[in-house]
């Protein structure tokens, strides 16, 4: 249970025995289980804490103190004691998944200690030998070997710092270059993990952690890869990568589920509203193309993956669309519809045009999610919800507002009314749970 | 199930231990066994000239001439041939597709062709110095690189395999050469 639902649950205890609903010592055997269990909790994560920072302290003193002669060294003995660095943490990891398998510090923290000496061993060999390697391949090479870590020791720590190496890779090598679609196959490679962390229980900390790094991961490195590839044609794969994003954990969550560990939702819903609301300005839609050259220019089998991958995500969000229209639930129906509709507003804007029609299509359909997602969480009593929704209805209209290049006067009058709008909302919200309230 | 995890990993770990360590006997094969060349350096660009620790390294003849230049229009790897001129420094005479059947070559990248001519980029770049002699060390590098200068690398070459042994001022390593600049 939540550490603020604990707190909530201990603090009505008192009430709950003075009015004869719970006997003393139920109450009594209730407070010590859930003492024993936070107790429990706060050292397991300052064990994982102090772990973590151990294995640094002790890492960078030794590498200071190794730096210090480090020039005096011949080049064997530098690239023997950078396979040293490598051999003593996977030996500490192999202790540690053989005899410490069931203490989560040391399987973070030693995972951790590989993961990063993995990098470290392989910098100091190309250090020693002056070789060069461009960043983006280093730092393939070092999440292919780093990735086994993940699935073998099961470390949280360890798929996190695989989803800062993708982003990293994939920004400092400017997307791969001609070979863009190694981007998907590193997302790839991590998905069953992913998959396999759903169905586990228990551990929901560590768990949002790691798809926390997933739903920024991948977003973000796409921005390296997508425009290139993709061309004019980015916002349908982003739209339909958002849309899957709130789908995928809507198979899996609970609406109940605190936010923060939904970050596929939270980060799909806002990446949505970003392309919905980008595609409602008209430049966006003028001089449409094909994919100029990305596609062409890497492995033959770029095109096609990109293609299938883009339908594939694509048809699901479409399925999930109609599904959740026909059940009347037009917030998540419309959003699993945006993938359609920049399909549709990108095939008919390729013949050329000004791209007017698209545009409008664009605002009705932002208007309407931002409506829906307002209505769905006056319905249902959701803050969160509501205020997305009236934030969404007012970037909308202030974007065209600053399109329709209006007096000062209008603009200033559009703000208030915006404002009102939003404190009347929340003020109606709060007093309705007041009212609910015994 | 724990069985196929404890496998998994001797095989992770082998993997992780096999790469850096297969780099490191490949090199110092190729510094044992290969034979050693002379390659006149050139100035790079000063503002790029160092990045961290490292003076940034290029050969100063770095394009072959060739008779199909369309071939290497699109970066690739291939394998140009080296040889000496009348003062015993190397330089690359041509370039191929696949290793050539004798005589020293060295795998490299192309990057570019226009001209007749085909730019080649060899398998280093860079020379990693002490932080501390960094700084004097690029200036050095470059009063002493390009055209007439008397900066040079040497670098062992193997079956394709190049690296570097040293970089030369004036016959004399680097790190002495500004050592003593820098004592005086």
């Amino acid at each position: 249970m939540a550490y603020g639902r604990v707190q909530w649950l201990k603090n009505e205890l008192p009430t709950l025995v003075s009015a004869g609903v719970l006997p003393p010592e139920s109450a009594d055997r209730l407070r010590r289980h859930y003492e024993a269990r936070g107790a429990g909790r706060g050292r397991s994560l300052a064990l994982i804490a102090f772990g973590v920072l151990g294995a640094k302290l002790i890492g960078s003193g030794l590498i200071l103190l190794i730096a210090h002669n480090w020039e005096a060294l011949s080049q064997g003995v530098r690239a023997g004691l950078a396979l040293a660095l490598l051999l003593a943490a996977q030996l500490v990891t192999g202790f540690a998944h053989l005899r410490r398998a069931d203490s989560h510090a040391w399987r973070e923290s030693t995972a951790a200690f590989l993961t990063l000496s993995i990098g470290a061993c392989m910098a100091l060999v190309t250090q020693t030998y002056n070789i060069a390697t461009a960043i983006d391949d280093f730092m393939l090479r070092w999440l292919v070997l780093a990735l086994p870590v993940v699935y073998v020791t099961r470390s949280r720590i360890a798929a996190v710092l695989y989803f800062v190496g993708v982003v990293w890779a994939t920004g400092a090598g400017q997307g791969f270059g001609e070979r863009g679609v190694i981007l998907w196959g590193l997302l790839a490679a991590i998905a069953p993990f992913l998959v396999a962390l759903t169905r586990e229980t228990g551990g929901a900390r560590g768990k949002a952690l790691v798809f926390w790094a997933a739903a920024l991961a991948a977003p973000l490195a796409s921005l390296f890869v997508v425009p290139r590839l993709l061309g004019d044609a980015w916002a349908v794969f982003y739209a339909a990568l958002f849309a899957g994003m709130v789908a995928l954990e809507a198979r899996g969550s609970s609406d109940d589920a605190p936010l923060w560990q939904r970050p596929l939702t939270i980060v799909g819903a806002l990446g949505a509203s970003c392309v919905g609301l980008a595609l409602t300005f008209g430049d966006l839609w003028r001089s449409v193309d094909l994919p100029a050259s990305g596609l062409h220019e890497g492995p033959w089998f770029t095109l096609p993956v990109t293609w299938v991958l883009t339908s594939l995500l694509l048809l699901g969000a479409s399925t999930a669309a109609t599904r959740r229209l026909l059940e009347r639930r037009w917030g998540l129906g419309l959003l699993y519809a945006l993938p359609l509709l920049t399909g549709l507003g990108y095939a008919t804007a390729l013949g050329g045009g000004e791209g007017g029609t698209q545009s409008v299509v664009a605002n009705v359909y932002v208007f309407a999610l931002g409506l829906a997602a307002l209505l769905s969480g006056l319905a249902r009593d959701r803050l969160v919800l509501a205020n997305g929704g009236m934030a969404l209805l007012s970037l909308l209209f202030l974007f065209r507002f600053v399109d329709a290049d209006l007096t000062l006067l209008l603009r200033g009058v559009a703000f208030i009314v915006i404002g009102v709008a939003f404190l009347g909302m929340n003020v109606r919200l709060l007093w309705t749970r007041k009212e609910a309230r015994p | 199930m724990k069985h196929g995890r404890l496998w998994l990993l001797a095989a992770a770990f082998a993997a992780q231990l096999s790469v850096p360590a297969w780099t490191i006997v490949d090199r110092e094969i190729t510094l044992a066994r290969g034979e050693s060349f002379r390659f006149r350096t050139t100035v790079v660009d000063p503002y790029d000239a160092f990045r961290g620790r490292y003076v940034r390294v290029a050969i100063a003849d770095d394009t072959v001439q060739v008779e199909d230049a369309t071939l290497f229009e699109r970066p690739s790897t291939a394998y140009a041939a080296i040889v000496l001129d009348e003062n015993g420094y190397a330089r690359f005479d041509a370039v191929t597709l696949e290793p050539p059947e004798s005589g020293p070559y060295m795998k490299v990248r192309t990057s570019g062709a226009g001209g007749g001519g085909v730019r080649l980029r060899p398998p280093f770049d860079r020379y990693y110095m002490n932080e501390r002699l960094a700084p004097e060390a690029e200036r050095v590098y470059r009063d002493h690189s390009g055209a007439g200068g008397d900066a040079y690398l040497d670098v062992a070459v193997r079956g394709g395999n190049a690296v570097i042994e040293g970089l030369y001022i004036e016959g004399e390593p680097i790190e002495a050469y500004v050592r003593r600049l820098t004592d005086r």
